[in-house]
């Protein structure tokens, strides 16, 4: 029996849209990202040449010219769609697939499913982490961010909106504005390294990718990215810094929302200065902020590039208390919600609004495939056409 | 000196194929083979029954052709035309008639035993069902000795036990109408797969000690236990290994095509073989798809030991199982499947062995395989009865060929109605 070879991990990070490939072009600007494949995606040319990256793709080249999308999603799908056989090639030996960029605009809105779906084919898992759009954009361009997220949710295996209004919350209002928009891709940067290190928390203490789509795919859920870093230049407790850093991120939403958590990924990583001890009371302290009920995922990771500093990420999720992604899915075979829906026992209402109707039982469908036009074989009452299986009520894993 | 050939054609109507072997009955015993006609019969036989006449006539006129072909034109002066008949309708049930010897020195006589014979078939049919063939099980002097003949014991009274084999008028009649629209105007010989194979591949010994032999093709599996060179069951379930590569079509979503090659081509069990964790298939975008192994050979084991239960019951319930000393032949398509005689194994718990043709001769090669079992066994149970018919010779005792008396439109055996009576072991 050969020994079976576990492939290395390469995380791909796809930068999409004019908001996403400035993001890769500050993530790439970040010492510790040198292990993570970068590639930019955008169909104006002009977005791109900006970026410093070696990777990268300008959409379309033959159709849009190297002209945007102009906001229009239909227009980023068809360009995209146009890129899958590069796209394929691109992800290539790819662990984990992580697509960043700003919903609402068009290319992203309507390249990210594009990415979705060629991983998903290549049976990649997938990470979105999407900016959602300002409130001062304006509503078209939220309802173009909710639809595009509303086709993203059945293909990836996690996604991940950042509202952006959250960015600028804990700036003072006479913040620069250039140093702002910095600041903020950062903030998605950092947030994108920080999820990224959960892929690679293997060697220490594990946590891995498999725990957080556990938890993710387990219901609808709302969560958010919180990331501190500090070096040891910055004071004597570096650990105690990157935490109270990471509590202050704008993205985390306060240390409230760890407290309010469902469930918890907490990462560490540091150099390979690391030691125990730091770890010991980072996440003791860490543990002081986390409600009682939650469920702590926590890991740790060295890695030479982080020499003298350590990153501590938190990724909060919480549960919408209402429905699960079961209910989710029941309720759309049985066409209603037995819970919610109001009994009304009006006689003189004789059409039934649509909810009423009788949904099906969602039993295994017995089927007799090519027999299904011969004559039946009964044996004890049982057909013997219908595979033994489906009469025994054995459930069999189709494999993927 | 002019030298008469005695050519004898068996056909077979198979869920997977359809098969001509054209033989030649050699004067001293035993049939060569002098030709062959095969193809696949694309869905126009299902379960063991013709489902689409004009296809299966369509690849029947081909196969006839190229045996013919390959025979040297010797089909047209065949002088028995031998088809094995399978299918849902066929039943068997055991005859038993009585005789008083009376006779002064109180010997069974040959009429004895041939009036014994016809008590034991006189039991009423449905008017739709027709004998297909018929076999001596065992005699039973004064009601305590059981003898397998009877001919010249001393006795006061005996019986005979007789297997009889009956169909549905209709379906049987339909094998025979399909070779009379390919061209044949001699008389047809219908033969149950189950007797033929057993013709085809048992050994002497093992139809003396007792057997169970499992013939199971892509539409039918057809089981008969011979004890004592005597028929004591027979029956066929209409369940055959197309239904596991259905099973595994619907449980994995896979192209039944698809999975009737996985089962062909030794892949799964070489999969086994190399302890891998699943099964490689590419889908039609080009991406592969991994099928548990686990998933595959569960819906295989749970089919193959369904089938053989029921086959076990069944046995169980007639209170034969104790009568297979020999243990179990496994035969047909799906004895080539490695995985159905260890199944088999496990469900009776006795020693089994895969049957083929082993005494096949003559110019054809190449039927030493499971699938030739029963349409060898035709052409073997051909030969047997040209044998009896026209040299009137007693022999071999597995050999009695009784025949349908009822079949009036039977004119070959009205005309022969005698020598019925003159067939001894």
């Amino acid at each position: 029996m050969t020994a079976e070879k576990t492939k290395p991990v390469k995380v791909t990070v796809v930068g999409i849209g004019n908001s996403g490939v400035k993001i890769i072009n500050r993530l790439a600007g970040l010492k510790e990202s040198g292990w993570l494949n970068m590639i930019a995606v955008d169909t104006d040319a002009e977005s791109i040449e900006k970026c410093g990256i070696p990777d990268k793709i300008v959409a379309d080249m033959q159709w849009r010219n190297g002209i945007g999308c102009g906001g229009d999603v239909i227009k980023g799908q068809r360009s995209l769609g146009r890129e899958r056989p590069r796209i394929n090639e691109l992800l290539e030996d790819t662990t984990l697939l992580i697509v960043t960029g700003g919903l609402g605009g068009g290319t992203a809105t309507g390249g990210a499913p594009i990415f979705a779906s060629v991983a998903k084919s290549r049976k990649i898992p997938t990470i979105f982490i999407m900016t959602t759009p300002f409130t001062l954009e304006g509503h078209s361009k939220r309802r173009i961010a909710e639809d595009g997220v509303r086709e993203l949710l059945p293909t990836v295996d996690v996604l991940l909106c950042l509202p952006n209004d959250l960015l600028f919350s804990s700036l003072p209002a006479d913040f620069p504005v250039g140093d702002a928009f910095e600041k903020a891709d950062i903030e998605v940067a950092r947030a994108i390294l920080g999820v990224s290190e959960i892929m690679r928390c293997k060697n220490l203490l594990a946590a891995d990718f498999s725990d957080f789509v556990a938890i993710m795919n387990k219901r609808k859920s709302v969560c958010s990215i919180g990331v501190g870093t500090a070096a040891s230049s910055d004071g004597l407790n570096r650990c105690h810094l990157a935490l109270e850093r990471m509590l202050e991120s704008p993205l985390l939403g306060g240390a409230a929302q760890m407290k309010e958590a469902d469930a918890l990924f907490l990462v560490m990583t540091g150099g390979p200065d690391l030691n125990i001890g730091e770890t010991k009371m980072a996440f003791e302290i860490a543990a002081k902020f986390i409600g009682e009920d939650s469920k702590v995922i926590v890991g740790t990771n060295t890695d030479p590039a982080y020499a003298d500093f350590v990153q501590i990420t938190a990724i909060t999720v919480k549960f919408d208390k209402k429905e699960t992604k079961e209910d989710l899915r029941r309720n759309k075979d049985f066409g209603f919600d037995p819970m919610s829906s109001p009994v009304r026992t009006t006689v003189n209402n004789t059409t039934l609004p649509k909810d009423f109707e009788q949904g099906e039982l969602p039993l295994q469908n017995v089927s007799k495939g090519i027999f299904l036009n011969t004559t039946p074989v009964n044996h004890n009452g049982e057909d013997l056409d219908v595979p033994t299986y489906q009469r025994r009520m054995i459930i069999i894993d189709k494999g993927e | 000196m002019f030298h008469q050939r005695n050519i004898i054609t068996a056909v077979e109507l198979g869920t997977s194929k359809i098969c001509v072997l054209v033989g030649e009955a050699l004067p001293e015993g035993g049939i060569s083979v002098i030709g062959r006609g095969e193809a696949s019969s694309e869905n126009a036989i299902c379960k063991g029954e013709i489902s689409d006449m004009s296809a299966a006539l369509d690849i029947l006129m081909r196969v006839i052709d190229e045996a013919d072909e390959s025979s040297g034109r010797q089909v047209n002066s065949s002088s028995l035309i031998a088809v094995a008949v399978t299918g849902a309708s066929i039943n068997s049930y055991q005859g038993i008639g009585t005789v008083f010897v009376k006779s002064e020195n109180h010997r069974v006589s040959d009429d004895d035993i041939d009036e014994a014979l016809q008590n034991a078939q006189v039991k009423p049919l449905p008017f739709d069902q027709t004998i297909i063939n018929t076999f001596d099980s065992y005699f039973m002097l004064d009601g305590c000795r059981r003898v397998r003949n009877p001919s010249e014991q001393v006795a006061d009274k005996f019986e005979a036990y007789i297997h009889v084999i009956h169909g549905d008028t209709n379906r049987i009649e339909n094998f025979k109408s399909i070779l009379r629209d390919a061209g044949f105007d001699e008389e047809i010989i219908p033969a149950f797969s189950g007797i033929a194979s057993a013709y085809g591949i048992l050994t002497e010994e093992e139809k003396e000690n007792g057997v169970l032999l499992a013939d199971m093709g892509a539409g039918t599996t057809e089981y008969i236990v011979i004890y004592n060179m005597g028929v004591l069951y027979s029956g066929v379930l209409p369940v055959g290994f197309d239904h596991v590569a259905n099973d595994l079509s619907i449980g994995l979503d896979l192209h039944i095509s698809t999975c009737r090659k996985m089962l062909r081509d030794g892949s799964i069990m070489q999969h086994i073989h190399d302890r891998k964790g699943f099964v490689e298939l590419k889908t039609v975008n080009g991406n592969i798809r991994k099928v548990p192994l686990s998933s595959i050979e569960k819906i295989i084991d749970l089919r193959l030991r369904e089938i053989f239960q029921i086959i076990h019951r069944k046995i169980k319930d007639h209170g034969i199982i104790n009568n297979l000393g020999a243990g179990g032949v496994i035969s047909g398509g799906a004895a080539l499947f490695p995985r159905t005689s260890e199944v088999f194994k496990e469900v009776f718990e006795f020693p089994v062995r895969i049957g083929q043709p082993f005494d096949a001769s003559g110019a054809v090669t190449g039927i030493e395989n499971p699938r030739y079992s029963t349409i060898w066994g035709v052409l073997k149970f051909g030969e047997e009865l040209s044998r009896i018919l026209t040299n009137k010779e007693k022999r071999g005792v597995f050999s009695r060929m009784l025949n349908p008396l009822d079949n009036a439109a039977n004119r070959f055996w009205q005309g022969m109605s005698n020598l019925k009576n003159s067939i001894k072991f």
